[in-house]
C-alpha cells in the first residue's frame, strides 16, 4: 500500500501535462482542424482529470489498510539555517490523508465530469483549447492546494487558484455586445475578474500574516509540527516568545485563527468579501460550477478544517474578544450572517446564475458556520454534498442558457427576418434573464428532471443528500448551550427556510408556466456531452446521503463504534483520523462541543416542513400564476416577507454594501490608479494646500518686502518651495536639485540631533 | 616620503582586463565599418567574459592591493566585492545581447556605446571594493561619467539629450555633497581608508556626524532613495531602453555596495545612530515609489518609480544590519533576483517598443500582445508577478528574505510598510499584464535573438530563484566582507 | 598663525555661493559653474586639513588632485552635453528642459 501513496506526485503531473498540451499545441491543432481539434484538446484536458482522479481513488484504497497521514517528500523548498530560532525549513511534501484525499476525490471527480461537460459547452468557442489549458491549470493548483504538508505550500496553491479564478472569469474579455452601463460584454468580465483578483487579495494579506506569525509563533510551517508544538504549548501551559515578549498561547492562536478567518472569508466569499463571487459568474458556466461553487470557494472551509488544531486550542484556552466572543464564535457567527444575508438577496435576482451564486455564499456560510462550532466532519460532509448538487444546479443552469441560446438564435434565423433592428434586440436580449424564460420543462425534460434533484437537494428534502448534511449541523447547533449556538441554530434554519423559497421562486419562473419570450418557445435540449455528466451527478446528488447517513437510534450508533475500524467508508469514521481535535477531546486535553450521534428527529422535522412550506408558499402562492410576461412586475414584491424581510435586507446590500464595495473596487482599480493620486491628491491637497500656505506665508511675512529685500533668492525659493509641492516631478532640473538639497538639510538636521541627544 | 605601497595586482586582474579591453577595443573599433559596429559588441564580450570567470574564481579569497607600508589597502577583494563583482559582470554580458540589435534598430549604432559601458563597469566593481573613501568617489564617478554620455547617446532625441544633462547636473551636485563628506571624514579623523576610520572616529565629534550624513546623500542618490530620486523618472524615460536596463541594476547595485561597506566597514558602531535614518529613507522610498509609480502611463517611468520602490525593500535589508550585520545577505538576495527579474522585463519594453519616434512604451500599447506573442506576454506576466512578489517567483524568496531580516532585527513597522506597499505594487504591475491578456489591440513586438536569449535566462534563472533560493541565499550569506587584518598581511 | 577655522569657514561659505547658485540659476553653464565652485570649496577643506592635521602624509594634497582631475573630466562631459542641447534648441536655460515630468 505504501507503494501507492507514492504514486502522489501523479496528481499533479497529469493536470500539468494537460496544461501543457493544451497550452502549447492545442491551439495548432483547433487551427488544423475545428472538430477533431476539438476533439483531441478537450478529451484530452478531460482524460488528464480522469487519470487524477483515478490516482485520487489509488491513494483512497492505500488509506483504507493505513488510515494515518503519509508524507510524501518531494524536495527541499527552503532551507536556511539562519532565519528563526532553529532555522527555516520547508520540504516540497504532500500531505496524503483522510482529509485531503476526500478534497482530493471531490476536486478531481466533480472536476473531471466538468471537463468532459465542457467539451460541449465550449463548442466552437475561439478559444477551446486556451479554456481546457486554464482548467487544468486550476485542477494543478487546487491539487497543490489540499496536498501541501504546510502552509507555505497551501498558499501557493491559494495564490494559484485566485489566479487561475482571475483568468477565467475573465475568459470573455473580447465579447463585444452591449452589456450593463452601456459597456461591452467582454469590459464587463474583465473588470469583475479584476474585482475579484483584488478582493481576494485583502484576504490574501491576511493569510501571509497568519503564515508568518505562526511560524514566528511555532517555529514552523509544516502542519504536523506546528500543530505538536501547540498542543504540547497548550499542555504544559507554556508561554510564547515573540517581538521580545510572552504571549498566552490562547491568545497568540486568536490573533493566528482571526486572520485565517480573514483569508478564508475572501476565499469562501464571507461578508463582507461575500461580493466578488455573484460578480465572477461573468466567466463560463462550468468555471462556476467547478471553481465558484463546488471546489476553489471551499478552500476557506479547508483550511479551518486543516487548521482544527489550532482553533480548538484557541477554544479550549478561553481567550475571548469583543466582549466574550472566542475566534471559534466569531467564525460560525460570520458563517450565519452570511448564510441568511446571502438568501435573502437572492430572493431578488433574475439573472440565474446569480441566484445560484448568492445561495452559494449563503451556503459556504453553513460551511463556515458548521466549523466554526466544531463541527467538521458535518461541514466536510457539506462540503463534499453541496460540490454534487451546486455542481449540479450550475451545470442544469448552463445547460438551459445554452437551450434558451439556441432557441434565441432559432428564432433570429427561421421567424423574424423581416424585423429591423435585428442586431439592436439582439444585444438587449438576456439568456440568463429567468424573466426571459418559463414552461421549459417541456422543451427541455432531461434538463428539469435533474435540475429538480438539485433543488431538492439544496432545499434538504427526504432523502436527497443535502437533507443528511444540513441536518447535521443544524443539529450539531441545537445540541449545545449558549447563546451563540442558539444564534446560529435560528439563524440557519431561517437560511434553510430562505434556501427552499428561492429555489422554490427559481423553478416556478424557469420549467413552469408559459414561456415567456419566443426563445424561451423554441429551445431545444442540450446535446448528451453536456446531459451525460447532469445525469451522474444527479445521481451521486441522490446517493451522496450514504457518505454520512445519521444513525436513527443509539444502539446503531454504538454498533457501528465498535466496528468503527472495518467501516471507514463512513466520513465521520474516515476523517477522524486526520481531525486531531478528535483525538485530543478523547485523550481530555480539550472538550469539543457535543455532536450528535443520532439523527435529531425534532430538527430535521422543523426544517423539512420549514422547507417544505417555503417551497410551496414560493411556487403556489407567490408565483401561483405569475409572471405571464416578461415585463410583468415580480409578485414576491406584494408580500409581506417582502417589505419584512427581503426589503430591507436587499436595501442593505444593494444601496449599502454593494455601492460601498463598488466604490472601493473603484477607487482601488480607477481612482487610485490615477484620478485619485493625479486629480484629487494632487490638485486638492497637494495644490490647494501650498497655495494657501504660500498665502499664508505672503500675509505674515509679507511677500513684497522679501521680494524687495536683500534676498531675492529667499522670495523665488519660497515661491520655489510652493511650486515643487505643487507639482513635485516638475521636469524643471533645480527643482530636483531643491529636493536633493532638502534631503541634506534633513538628514544633517537628523544627525545634528542625535549629537545633542 | 613615500614608500613603494605593496600591489599585489591579482586582486585587481578583473579591473585591469576590462580596462585594457575597453582600450584596445576603442582601436579595434577604428577599423570596424559602418553598419558592422554590431561586432563590437561582440567584442566586448571578448573583456567581460575571461573578466567574470576570474573573478568567480577569486571567490572565497581575500585579499588588499596597494597597501601603503603599515597602512590599508586601497582595493580589497572578498566575498562581499566578488558577488557584487559577479553582479556587474552578468549585468553587463546581458546588457549587451541586449544592446547590439537595439541599438542598431534605434540608429545608434556607434562603438563608443560598448566602451563606455566597459568602464562603467570597471567603475562599479571599484564601488564594491574601494577600502577607501577617495576611491569610492573615483569609483563613483568613473560609473557615473560614462552614464551621463549613455543616458544622451541618442542625440537625435530631445528627451535623450535632456535626460543626459538632468542626470549630469543632478549627478554632479550629489557628488560634490558626497565628496564634502570625505572631506569632513578626513578632517574629523585624519585619514579616508574605511578600517582605520574604523578605530579612530569618535562620537563626540561633530564634524563626523556631518560627514556620515554627507555620505548617506551620494549613495542614497545613486540608489534612487526618496528624496533623492527625483532624476530617475526622467532618465529612465528619456534615456535609450537598453541604457537604462543597464543602468537600472548596475549603478542602483554598485551604489548599495559602497552604502553597505561604508556602513558596514566603517561606521558599524555608529549602528543606532544611522539606522533610524536609513529606515525613515526605506520607509519614504517604499511609499513614494509605490504610489506614484500607481500613475503612470510611460511603462518606463513605471519601471523607473518600480526601481525606487525596490531599493527601499534592498534597504530594509542595510537598515537591519545595523543590528544584526547578517541581514546584509537578505539584501544581497534581493540584488540578485531583482538582477534578473528587471533585465527581463525591459528585455519585454524592447521588443514591444517601436523605434520610430518613440511610440510602444505606454501601458496602452500593450493591448491585445497575447494574441500575437503569447510566449512574450507569458513572460512578461511573469516578470511582473516576479516583482509583485507572487510565490514561485525570485522576487517571492527575495521580499520574503528582506522582510524577515526586517522582522529579525525588530524592525516591524518598516516590514508592514513593506507589506502594504508590495499590496499596492499589484496595481500598477498587473496593468501591462491585463492589457496585454484582457483586451484587443494593435501591439507587436519583435524578438531578437539577442533579446530572446535574455528573455530565456531571466525566465529561467527568476523561476530558479523561486523555487530553490536556498543555495543561492546560501552564497549570498557567505558574501562578507573579509578579515581587515588579512589584507595587512598582505593576502 | 590663520587659525583652521577660517580656512573652514572660507570653504563653507564657498559651498554655498556655489549651492545657491545652483538651485538659483536658470542658465545650465552658469549651474556647472555651480557645481564647480562646490567641488573647489571641497579642495580647500581637503588642502587645509592637510595642512593643519596630518602634514606629515601627503594624502590630502594628492586627493585635492584627483578631485581637480575628476572636475575636470566633468566639465568636459557636461559642456559637451549642454552644447548639445544648445545647437537643438538656441538655448542653455535648464528650465526650458521639462518635457519629462510627472
Amino acid at each position: 500500500m505504501e507503494q501507492l501513496i507514492q504514486l502522489a506526485p501523479l496528481l499533479l503531473v497529469f493536470p500539468g501535462i494537460g496544461v501543457l498540451f493544451n497550452g502549447l499545441v492545442g491551439r495548432k491543432f483547433i487551427e488544423n482542424n475545428r472538430t477533431t481539434g476539438e476533439k483531441w484538446t478537450g478529451w484530452f484536458g478531460t482524460a488528464m482529470a480522469v487519470a487524477a482522479f483515478f490516482v485520487a481513488v489509488g491513494l483512497f484504497i492505500a488509506l483504507q489498510a493505513e488510515p494515518e497521514e503519509h508524507i510524501v517528500y518531494l524536495f527541499d523548498w527552503f532551507d536556511l539555517p539562519g532565519v528563526g530560532e532553529n532555522g527555516f525549513r520547508v520540504p516540497w511534501a504532500m500531505q496524503i490523508d483522510t482529509l485531503s484525499v476526500t478534497m482530493m476525490l471531490v476536486v478531481t471527480g466533480v472536476g473531471s465530469l466538468i471537463h468532459m461537460y465542457a467539451v460541449g459547452y465550449m463548442h466552437g468557442d475561439e478559444d477551446f483549447s486556451r479554456f481546457f489549458a486554464y482548467l487544468n491549470l486550476f485542477l494543478f493548483f487546487m491539487l497543490i492546494l489540499v496536498s501541501g504538508s504546510s502552509y507555505l505550500v497551501l498558499f501557493v496553491g491559494w495564490e494559484g487558484v485566485g489566479l487561475c479564478s482571475f483568468l477565467l472569469i475573465g475568459f470573455w474579455w473580447s465579447k463585444r455586445e452591449q452589456g450593463a452601463e452601456g459597456k461591452p460584454v467582454g469590459v464587463l468580465n474583465s473588470n469583475a475578474a479584476r474585482k475579484a483578483f483584488i478582493t481576494n487579495r485583502v484576504g490574501d494579506f491576511f493569510m501571509v500574516l497568519a503564515i508568518i506569525l505562526t511560524f514566528w509563533a511555532f517555529g514552523s510551517v509544516e502542519f504536523i509540527p506546528v500543530f505538536d508544538h501547540a498542543i504540547e504549548i497548550f499542555e504544559h501551559s507554556e508561554e510564547i516568545m515573540l517581538f521580545g515578549n510572552t504571549y498566552s498561547i490562547g491568545a497568540v492562536l486568536t490573533v493566528i485563527t482571526l486572520l485565517f478567518l480573514g483569508g478564508a472569508a475572501g476565499k469562501s466569499a464571507q461578508i463582507p468579501l461575500y461580493i466578488w463571487l455573484p460578480d465572477a459568474m461573468a466567466g463560463p458556466t462550468p468555471v462556476s460550477a467547478l471553481i465558484h461553487a463546488a471546489t476553489m470557494v471551499t478552500s476557506g472551509i479547508y483550511l479551518i478544517v486543516r487548521s482544527n488544531v489550532l482553533f480548538e486550542i484557541a477554544r479550549a484556552s478561553g481567550t475571548t474578544v469583543l466582549g466574550g466572543l472566542t475566534s471559534n464564535d466569531i467564525v460560525a457567527l460570520t458563517g450565519t450572517t452570511t448564510a441568511l444575508i446571502a438568501g435573502l438577496i437572492a430572493f431578488t435576482q433574475f439573472d440565474i446564475k446569480k441566484v445560484l451564486a448568492y445561495s452559494t455564499v449563503s451556503q459556504l456560510g453553513f460551511m463556515i458556520a458548521a466549523v466554526g462550532m466544531g463541527a467538521y466532519v458535518a461541514a466536510m460532509f457539506h462540503l463534499v454534498t453541496h460540490a454534487f448538487f451546486k455542481a449540479l444546479l450550475f451545470l442544469s443552469a448552463g445547460s438551459v442558457i445554452h437551450g434558451v441560446e439556441h432557441g434565441h438564435h432559432h428564432v433570429h434565423e427561421h421567424g423574424h427576418h423581416d424585423q429591423d433592428h435585428v442586431g439592436d434586440s439582439h444585444a438587449e436580449f438576456n439568456p440568463q434573464d429567468m424573466r426571459n424564460m418559463g414552461g421549459l420543462r417541456k422543451m427541455m425534460p432531461v434538463t428539469f428532471w435533474v435540475y429538480m434533484i438539485g433543488t431538492f437537494a439544496l432545499a434538504g428534502f427526504f432523502p436527497f443528500a443535502g437533507f443528511w448534511s444540513k441536518d447535521e449541523i443544524l443539529a450539531h447547533a441545537n445540541n449545545n448551550p449558549g447563546w451563540v449556538y442558539t444564534v446560529v441554530y435560528y439563524g440557519l434554519v431561517l437560511a434553510a427556510f430562505c434556501t427552499a423559497f428561492y429555489m422554490g421562486r427559481q423553478i416556478k419562473m424557469v420549467f413552469f408556466g408559459k414561456p415567456r419570450s419566443d426563445s424561451a418557445e423554441h429551445a431545444v435540449e442540450s446535446s448528451p456531452t453536456m446531459t451525460r455528466p447532469l445525469v451522474v451527478l444527479a445521481f451521486l446528488t441522490i446517493i451522496a446521503g450514504l457518505l454520512n447517513l445519521a444513525h436513527f437510534t443509539q444502539t446503531s450508533y454504538e454498533n457501528a463504534k465498535a466496528i468503527e475500524n472495518e467501516i471507514q467508508l463512513r466520513l465521520e469514521h474516515w476523517l477522524e483520523h486526520s481531525v486531531e481535535a478528535y483525538h485530543l477531546a478523547e485523550e481530555g486535553i480539550i472538550n469539543l462541543p457535543k455532536t450528535p450521534t443520532v439523527l435529531q428527529l425534532d430538527v430535521a422535522l422543523i426544517s423539512t416542513l420549514l422547507a417544505l412550506a417555503a417551497i410551496f408558499l414560493a411556487a403556489f402562492v407567490v408565483y401561483r400564476n405569475k409572471p405571464e410576461k416578461a415585463t410583468d412586475p415580480d409578485p414576491l414584491e406584494r408580500t409581506p416577507i417582502w417589505w419584512m424581510a427581503v426589503l430591507p435586507i436587499n436595501t442593505i446590500a444593494m444601496k449599502g454594501i454593494v455601492p460601498a464595495y463598488n466604490w472601493l473596487a473603484y477607487q482601488a482599480a480607477y481612482t487610485l490608479d490615477w484620478r485619485f493620486w493625479h486629480d484629487w491628491f494632487h490638485d486638492r491637497v497637494i495644490r490647494d494646500g501650498f497655495v494657501a500656505f504660500a498665502n499664508w506665508l505672503g500675509r505674515t511675512f509679507d511677500l513684497k518686502a522679501i521680494d524687495g529685500g536683500l534676498v531675492h533668492g529667499t522670495a523665488r525659493l519660497v515661491r520655489g518651495t510652493a511650486n515643487m509641492f505643487g507639482q513635485i516631478q516638475s521636469g524643471y532640473v533645480r527643482n530636483y536639485a531643491l529636493a536633493v538639497f532638502l534631503g541634506v538639510v534633513a538628514i544633517l538636521t537628523y544627525f545634528i540631533f542625535a549629537y545633542f541627544n | 616620503m613615500f614608500a613603494a605601497p605593496t600591489l599585489n595586482l591579482w586582486v585587481i586582474t578583473p579591473l585591469i582586463i576590462l580596462t585594457v579591453w575597453a582600450i584596445i577595443l576603442m582601436f579595434i573599433d577604428l577599423f570596424i565599418p559602418a553598419g558592422k559596429k554590431q561586432w563590437t559588441g561582440w567584442l566586448t564580450l571578448v573583456g567581460l567574459i575571461p573578466a567574470l570567470a576570474l573573478t568567480l574564481m577569486q571567490w572565497g579569497q581575500t585579499g588588499g592591493a596597494f597597501i601603503a607600508e603599515g597602512g590599508q589597502p586601497m582595493v580589497v577583494v572578498d566575498n562581499f566585492a566578488t558577488f557584487l563583482n559577479t553582479l556587474y559582470l552578468l549585468t553587463g554580458i546581458l546588457a549587451v545581447f541586449i544592446s547590439v540589435s537595439y541599438i542598431r534598430d534605434a540608429g545608434l549604432e556607434r562603438g563608443e556605446y560598448y566602451f563606455l559601458m566597459l568602464f562603467s563597469i570597471v567603475g562599479m566593481m571599484l564601488m564594491g571594493m574601494a577600502n577607501d573613501l577617495i576611491l569610492i568617489f573615483l569609483a563613483l564617478e568613473l560609473l557615473s561619467i560614462p552614464l551621463y554620455i549613455l543616458s544622451g547617446f541618442d542625440t537625435g532625441s530631445d528627451t535623450s539629450e535632456e535626460s543626459a544633462l538632468k542626470y549630469f547636473l543632478l549627478g554632479a551636485f550629489s557628488s560634490a555633497f558626497f565628496l564634502f563628506g570625505i572631506a569632513l571624514t578626513y578632517g574629523a579623523t585624519g585619514t579616508t581608508s574605511l578600517p582605520v576610520i574604523l578605530d579612530t572616529i569618535s562620537l563626540d565629534d561633530p564634524l563626523a556626524l556631518a560627514a556620515l550624513g554627507m555620505l548617506l546623500v551620494g549613495f542614497a542618490f545613486k540608489v534612487g532613495a526618496v528624496p533623492f530620486h527625483m532624476w530617475t523618472p526622467d532618465v529612465y524615460e528619456g534615456a535609450p531602453t537598453s541604457v537604462v536596463a543597464f543602468m537600472s541594476i548596475g549603478a542602483k547595485v554598485a551604489g548599495f555596495a559602497a552604502l553597505m561597506r561604508v556602513l558596514g566597514q566603517g561606521f558599524p558602531m555608529w549602528g543606532e545612530l544611522w539606522q533610524p535614518a536609513i529606515v525613515v529613507i526605506s520607509a519614504l522610498t517604499m511609499i513614494v515609489g509605490n504610489f506614484a509609480a500607481v500613475r503612470q502611463q510611460n511603462i518606463k517611468r513605471m519601471l523607473a518609480y518600480s526601481g525606487i520602490a525596490n531599493a527601499g525593500y534592498i534597504l530594509i535589508g542595510v537598515a537591519a544590519s545595523a543590528t544584526d550585520p547578517e541581514a546584509i545577505s537578505a539584501s544581497l538576495y534581493y540584488m540578485l533576483a531583482y538582477l534578473f527579474t528587471n533585465i527581463g522585463a525591459f528585455a519585454v519594453v524592447i521588443a514591444v517598443e517601436k523605434l520610430d519616434g518613440q511610440k510602444g512604451l505606454l501601458v496602452e500599447d500593450y493591448k491585445g500582445l497575447a494574441k500575437r506573442h503569447l510566449l512574450l506576454s507569458l513572460a512578461l506576466a511573469y516578470f511582473m508577478f516576479s516583482l509583485v512578489g507572487i510565490p514561485l517567483t525570485g522576487g517571492f524568496t527575495a521580499k520574503f528574505y528582506v522582510f524577515g531580516a526586517g522582522v529579525t532585527a525588530g524592525l516591524y513597522w518598516l516590514v508592514v510598510i513593506g507589506a502594504i506597499t508590495s499590496v499596492v505594487s499589484a496595481f500598477y504591475y498587473l496593468r501591462p499584464v491585463l492589457y496585454a491578456f484582457m483586451y484587443e489591440g494593435p501591439a507587436v513586438a519583435r524578438v531578437s535573438r539577442g533579446l530572446m536569449f535574455v528573455l530565456v535566462v531571466a525566465v529561467f534563472a527568476t523561476l530558479v530563484f523561486g523555487i530553490f533560493p536556498g543555495p543561492w541565499y546560501e552564497l549570498a550569506s557567505q558574501a562578507t566582507f573579509g578579515n581587515v587584518a588579512t589584507f595587512v598581511a598582505g593576502g | 598663525m590663520i587659525p583652521l577655522s577660517w580656512y573652514l569657514i572660507v570653504s563653507a561659505l564657498l559651498f554655498s555661493i556655489g549651492l545657491f547658485g545652483l538651485l538659483a540659476r536658470r542658465n545650465a553653464v552658469a549651474m556647472l559653474m555651480a557645481v564647480e565652485l562646490m567641488l573647489n570649496a571641497v579642495n580647500i577643506n581637503l588642502v587645509a586639513f592637510w595642512r593643519y592635521q596630518t602634514p606629515e602624509a601627503p594624502a590630502g594634497l594628492a586627493w585635492a588632485v584627483f578631485v581637480l582631475t575628476i572636475a575636470a573630466a566633468e566639465a568636459a562631459v557636461g559642456l559637451a552635453l549642454i552644447i548639445s542641447v544648445y545647437r537643438r534648441r538656441d538655448s542653455v536655460i535648464a528650465e526650458e528642459l521639462d518635457t519629462l515630468k510627472f
